[in-house]
């Protein structure tokens, strides 16, 4: 079991990383520097799975944020 | 323009901050008693391991990169550790990050001073002794086997967590 607030508190830690990991992914990916050192027949394949990881970040971010919005409004102390 | 090193150092800070995050969601799950919120805390760690996996499967593929550049693949093993110290008998408890034939690294809230033998004992082993090589400021620490390689721990910290 676990108290609310120490709930609260340890996604939020979670959910900064997560936010930190996203900025990453953005500044990287309208960075044209950034792909200068690949190959340019590799390029749509990073850029690719640069996007991929980067939507699979934003849907964590949206777990994260709709977990912590059902735990700020439910009348539970413990979970 | 961007070289080799600073592609691995970008997959490196990338796949720390995924393990950070893999970390804090088992220890959470560990301790939610709450079966719905278990379960999606459990989903978002597996969605989490397939996302670090692909990412460093992609980098790997296109640049001939390891997220890291240790001489040992390192795998996610995420569990409770006890280590007790060779000589004074001193126990601690952290939480396991992960593993390679290398050693451990592991998280904990006291620093444990470089160069000291630990015994360590969890769900995937209870034999492999460990000298510990130094500590992140944010309580990550290293603990190689000196190249012996504990090939069997290995072995069972990955079944250990394929069975989860």
């Amino acid at each position: 079991m676990i108290e609310k607030k120490e709930l609260l508190q340890q996604l939020g830690e979670i959910l900064a990383i997560e936010e930190q990991v996203l900025a990453l992914c953005t500044r990287q990916l309208g960075n044209a520097a950034f792909f200068s050192g690949i190959p340019p027949q590799n390029r749509p394949d990073v850029q690719a799975g640069l996007e991929a990881f980067q939507a699979r970040s934003q849907q964590h971010r949206q777990t994260l944020e709709n977990m912590i919005a059902g735990i700020v409004s439910g009348g539970r102390d413990v979970y | 323009m961007f070289t080799k090193a600073d592609y691995l150092n970008y997959l490196y800070v990338l796949s720390e901050k995924e393990r950070d995050m893999m970390a804090g969601l088992h220890r959470l799950q560990g301790l939610v008693a709450d079966e719905a919120l278990a379960l999606q805390l459990r989903t978002l760690l597996q969605e989490k391991q397939e996302s670090y996996e692909g990412a460093s499967l992609l980098f790997g593929r296109l640049f001939g990169l390891a997220a890291d550049q240790r001489r040992y693949k390192r795998s996610p093993a995420l569990g409770d550790v006890k280590l007790r110290n060779l000589e004074s008998g001193e126990t601690a408890s952290c939480h396991c990050l992960d593993i390679s034939l290398g050693g451990l690294c592991v998280q904990l809230a006291a620093e444990l001073p470089p160069g000291c033998g630990w015994r360590w004992k969890s769900g995937f082993s209870n034999h492999a002794v460990l000298s510990c090589a130094g500590a992140r400021s944010d309580g990550a620490a290293g603990l190689p086997t000196g190249g012996t390689g504990p090939a069997s721990s290995l072995k069972r910290a990955r079944q250990f967590m394929a069975a989860k």
